[in-house]
């Protein structure tokens, strides 16, 4: 589906000057601008500016159109502009920073290699300086990359999507999934494009190999990038997988398992001392992660080969239950199951895992219901003890869903949910500095039978702090068109566009934090 | 409720003026007792130029005027002109100096208006209205060179500069060669936006409405009616060289510790970190600073505009020497400092909380008791803490930029640091420390009580409201503190 375009009055964009007049010609009768698309630059989950994509009109060449490419920092001021002339239908996918260079990747409806069937697209990769001269380009013919699925590249839905990862001072990492069938059977690309002198590499998995259906990174230092790699259809993110930044050379691919049990990596940082430090679920071993109740939080250290230097297990049972009232499924009676969402770790070493309490109630005949309640946010030391659980109360609420979830596993419902975007959590941020995290999630109020009014909620802490910070942000707007973006720490990007006056309002709000 | 009152109070609270308080500095009235005069000259003036348009481009002509004058109607009823005699006697004794030397010039037609905006400027609107921005009075030195400026506008006007440069941008615009282009490009298929880009280059009166349109013009012309005062004509090349300096002015570095360390609020180093900015931004591309953004330093190059001057000095001399002062040089001094004071008042009444805040700290530095800075400080605080509760806070607070100072980004971060728990508490914690010394001025009284309401503490607040409703039984903010109730 096209993006609905926003439109500028593009006189708005260089001088004002006279309004139209039915008879004499202005320069506001000559043509609009449109701004084709406006997406953060992050360097790694940090956001640090933003670019903002014009299409200004036809060029002279064919299928060919004049764009302006603007970079903005974080505090929406302009570091760079430069006018481009590209494909009619180009747009950028998504852009990042390595402290270095900035990375974006243009992409464009390929004319000549769609079918009816399928959709082709061109790619390109461009590294730019700071001034947007550009520094190197590659393109990626369809042939190559196969029938590219964008679904995935949504950098607005940061715990769902592939990263495009920036290693400090290097280069990118760009993960990209192919479909090949109707079967979900696919292929990945990991691509390096290096920022200096060093080798590009390219890692394709094998096509049969079903694990890389979800395969993004976790983390990587300045060596070694951690993959974490999922089978759709049964197991859910058991597999970690080590390459070496240099070479593109697997160090190790890996199911995570101790004794009798799978583990579930849901988050990965690396150590001072090369390391990884690993935080998961786990699950007995005889049942499928998706099949089978999570027991509790395993955190970890592996090393370079993969291999677990030291774990520590944190059942639901025994840990956390004399401390709140938790059974051994990690289901709080009367309010349902916990399902960790994310979890961030903070200079002081100490890690914080955030989830929300679901009951989902599968119906034979009727619809299936999901019922949100309280979040559950669980603090742990470097030394895996729990410091501090707690229930973070919210309004509970129903939902019915229009389709039936497949009957399947314990853990594959909520994964479902998560897919249709239906938990109340919506994304985590953090400083740069580790000092401090926020994580969002959406209430809804009810207003009348059918009407909602909708906010978004932050709750944040800071290093050395006891209590959390909260604030609720509305999300109500007369514009038409809204949409909120992430921004730089402590602050959401509200754009609003107005299609009356054709104005486009952009601005930086900052939330108690 | 506590927004409600907020936005009731950002909008419907009375100017910072404490007529009735012992000491300080009050802020001049921008009510204009003669409003009903004021507009009606402005409408017959319109009017007059409305009948000598000439036919061709008469509507487009039309609305330009119009909408002239509409602006400044807009900018009087918005109270945006400073009223105070203090004020007025002085400046409008100078230019009835020019006035009265120049008889060539309609001094009927030409109203001077001192405005508090925070831009060091002056401007000729184009019909006779000059704008002074008291802003610029703490750059000069001495009267005369307040007379250079004013000199300097009048030949605008007296040459009718603006209403040429918009005679020509219509004319311009609706000519038949630039509607044929238009219409061209307007039909046209390709590379539409450059062509009208290149076209538009040379046309952009509006961007220019200051009249920065033959300023070396207007400077031959002011130099004249300069030379035939009794002020010293040599302050016209002296004036221009602060201008051309005017941008490197520098702020004095802010000791946040020191103002906002409290005993029950000590001051936390991380406020001042710089957490928050990304390597993008650190990478400035403009360096300008913006206070000066909209200056008479953006006058085109000032350098040959004084080696001109001089050469017109060397040429016309002035034997007697002229004066520096026609009135007391202390008037001069002292309105230099009231300047400061006007300027975060305008911000303040503007609601640009955040740069009357700076303002008001940077002058709180060698005036640690001043009452209505330190009133004014508690406010604003307030102020933007009440517009982060309403995710309001762009309206009140700049983002931080690399065009602007080092000192104004710093600022910028260190209230972006601050939560709005902090920001409440930070605020009542100085009106604590500063009671002794401004709880006699009205304004700082009322900026107490708020900063306690917000902060919880319930014991100031009553304590507080108390003094306030006892020693202003009328006062301005009675309505406003049982609305806190």
């Amino acid at each position: 589906m096209r993006k609905k375009y926003l439109i500028f009055v593009w006189a708005c964009a260089f001088l004002n000057v006279l309004t139209v007049n039915a008879q004499k010609y202005t320069f506001d009768d000559v043509g609009n601008i449109q701004l084709k698309n406006m997406a953060p630059i992050y360097q790694n989950d940090i956001v640090m500016g933003y670019f903002a994509f014009y299409f200004l009109d036809k060029s002279s060449k064919k299928n060919m159109g004049n764009y302006k490419l603007i970079l903005l920092d974080e505090n929406l001021n302009k570091i760079a502009e430069k006018q481009l002339e590209e494909d009619i239908d180009m747009e950028i996918l998504m852009a990042s920073y390595n402290g270095k260079h900035l990375m974006m990747v243009f992409h464009h409806y390929s004319r000549t290699k769609s079918t009816a069937l399928f959709a082709q697209y061109e790619i390109w990769f461009r590294q730019y300086d700071m001034n947007l001269n550009l520094l190197s380009t590659e393109n990626r013919s369809t042939d190559d990359m196969g029938t590219y699925s964008f679904k995935n590249l949504t950098p607005e839905l940061p715990h769902v999507s592939p990263k495009f990862v920036a290693v400090e001072d290097k280069g990118f990492v760009f993960y990209n999934y192919n479909y090949y069938d109707t079967q979900f059977t696919g292929r990945t690309t990991q691509q390096f494009f290096p920022s200096d002198d060093t080798k590009t590499w390219q890692i394709k998995s094998d096509k049969y190999d079903k694990r890389h259906l979800i395969y993004s990174e976790m983390c990587h230092n300045d060596k070694i990038v951690l993959n974490r790699l999922s089978q759709y259809t049964s197991d859910y993110s058991k597999y970690l997988q080590g390459v070496n930044l240099e070479s593109g050379e697997i160090l190790f691919d890996k199911e995570m398992t101790i004794d009798e049990y799978n583990i579930q990596i849901i988050y990965a940082y690396p150590d001072s001392m090369g390391n990884f430090v690993v935080v998961g679920k786990y699950y007995p071993k005889d049942k499928s992660t998706f099949e089978a109740k999570n027991l509790g939080i395993m955190m970890g250290k592996i090393n370079t080969k993969g291999d677990f230097l030291s774990h520590k297990f944190l059942s639901w049972k025994t840990d956390f239950a004399s401390k709140i009232a938790v059974d051994a499924t990690g289901n709080i009676k009367g309010k349902g199951d916990i399902f960790i969402h994310e979890a961030v770790h903070t200079n002081d070493g100490k890690i914080c895992l955030i989830g929300e309490i679901h009951d989902i109630k599968i119906g034979i005949i009727s619809s299936d219901v999901l019922r949100l309640n309280d979040f559950v946010l669980i603090e742990l030391t470097a030394d895996a003890v729990i410091s501090d659980v707690r229930l973070f109360e919210k309004e509970a609420r129903s939902s019915k869903f229009t389709a039936k979830i497949p009957l399947g596993g314990y853990e594959l419902y909520p994964n479902i949910v998560l897919l249709q975007g239906g938990f109340d959590y919506q994304f985590l941020r953090r400083d740069k500095d580790n000092n401090a995290y926020t994580f969002f999630y959406e209430k809804q109020i009810k207003k009348s039978k059918k009407k909602y009014t909708r906010q978004l909620g932050t709750i944040s802490k800071r290093v050395g702090d006891t209590k959390y910070e909260t604030d609720l942000i509305s999300l109500d707007s007369d514009a038409t068109d809204f949409q909120i973006m992430p921004a730089k720490y402590g602050h959401l990007l509200i754009v609003e566009y107005f299609k009356k006056t054709k104005k486009l309002d952009m601005r930086l709000e900052k939330f108690n934090h | 409720m506590l927004c409600a009152f907020f936005f009731f109070w950002m909008f419907t609270a009375p100017s910072w003026a404490q007529p009735n308080a012992p000491q300080g500095f009050y802020p001049s009235s921008c009510r204009h007792a003669d409003l009903p005069q004021l507009l009606s000259k402005i409408d017959s003036r319109l009017a007059q130029d409305l009948a000598g348009l000439p036919k061709v481009n008469r509507k487009f002509l039309a609305k330009e005027y119009q909408e002239r004058a509409d602006s400044l109607k807009s900018e009087i009823l918005g109270e945006n002109f400073i009223q105070d005699s203090l004020w007025t006697a002085w400046f409008q004794n100078i230019l009835d100096e020019i006035l009265k030397s120049n008889p060539t010039i309609s001094a009927h037609d030409v109203t001077l208006f001192l405005s508090q905006y925070e831009s060091p400027n002056a401007r000729s609107v184009g019909e006779g209205t000059l704008v002074f921005n008291v802003a610029l009075l703490p750059f000069l030195k001495n009267e005369s060179q307040v007379a250079a400026i004013l000199s300097h506008e009048l030949a605008h006007f007296a040459n009718d500069h603006g209403n040429i440069a918009l005679h020509h941008y219509v004319n311009t615009l609706y000519s038949p060669e630039t509607q044929k282009q238009l219409k061209n490009i307007s039909k046209g298929k390709v590379n539409k936006t450059q062509r009208a880009i290149d076209l538009m280059k040379g046309m952009a009166y509006k961007s220019s409405r200051h009249s920065r349109f033959k300023e070396t013009e207007a400077d031959s012309l002011g130099f004249v009616f300069l030379s035939n005062t009794r002020y010293q004509l040599k302050e016209a090349i002296g004036v221009l060289k602060i201008l051309d300096s005017i941008d490197q002015h520098t702020w004095p570095v802010i000791p946040y510790e020191s103002i906002f360390n409290a005993p029950g609020f000590p001051f936390q180093d991380s406020w001042l970190e710089n957490s928050a900015s990304s390597g993008l931004s650190s990478q400035p591309a403009f360096h300008s600073e913006i206070f000066a953004s909209d200056s008479m330093k953006t006058h085109p190059d000032c350098e040959h505009r004084i080696l001109l001057a001089q050469a017109q000095y060397d040429a016309l001399g002035q034997p007697t020497g002229g004066q520096l002062f026609i009135q007391p040089e202390s008037n001069f001094l002292q309105l230099q400092n009231y300047a400061q004071y006007e300027v975060i008042e305008g911000l303040n009444r503007r609601g640009a909380s955040g740069r009357a805040l700076f303002r008001a700290l940077v002058l709180s530095i060698n005036k640690p008791d001043d009452s209505y800075l330190n009133g004014l400080i508690i406010k604003s605080i307030c102020e933007i803490s009440q517009s982060q509760r309403a995710h309001k806070l762009r309206n009140v607070l700049d983002l931080p930029d690399a065009d602007y100072s080092d000192e104004y980004n710093r600022f910028l971060k260190f209230v972006n640091n601050l939560r709005v728990s902090d920001l409440e508490k930070m605020a009542y914690h100085y009106a604590l420390n500063h009671w002794a010394q401004s709880s006699g001025n009205e304004g700082f009284v009322f900026a107490a009580i708020w900063s306690a309401y917000l902060a919880g503490a319930k014991e100031s607040f009553e304590v507080w409201k108390q003094k306030y409703l006892d020693t202003y039984p009328n006062g301005a903010y009675i309505q406003y503190i049982n609305e806190l109730d």
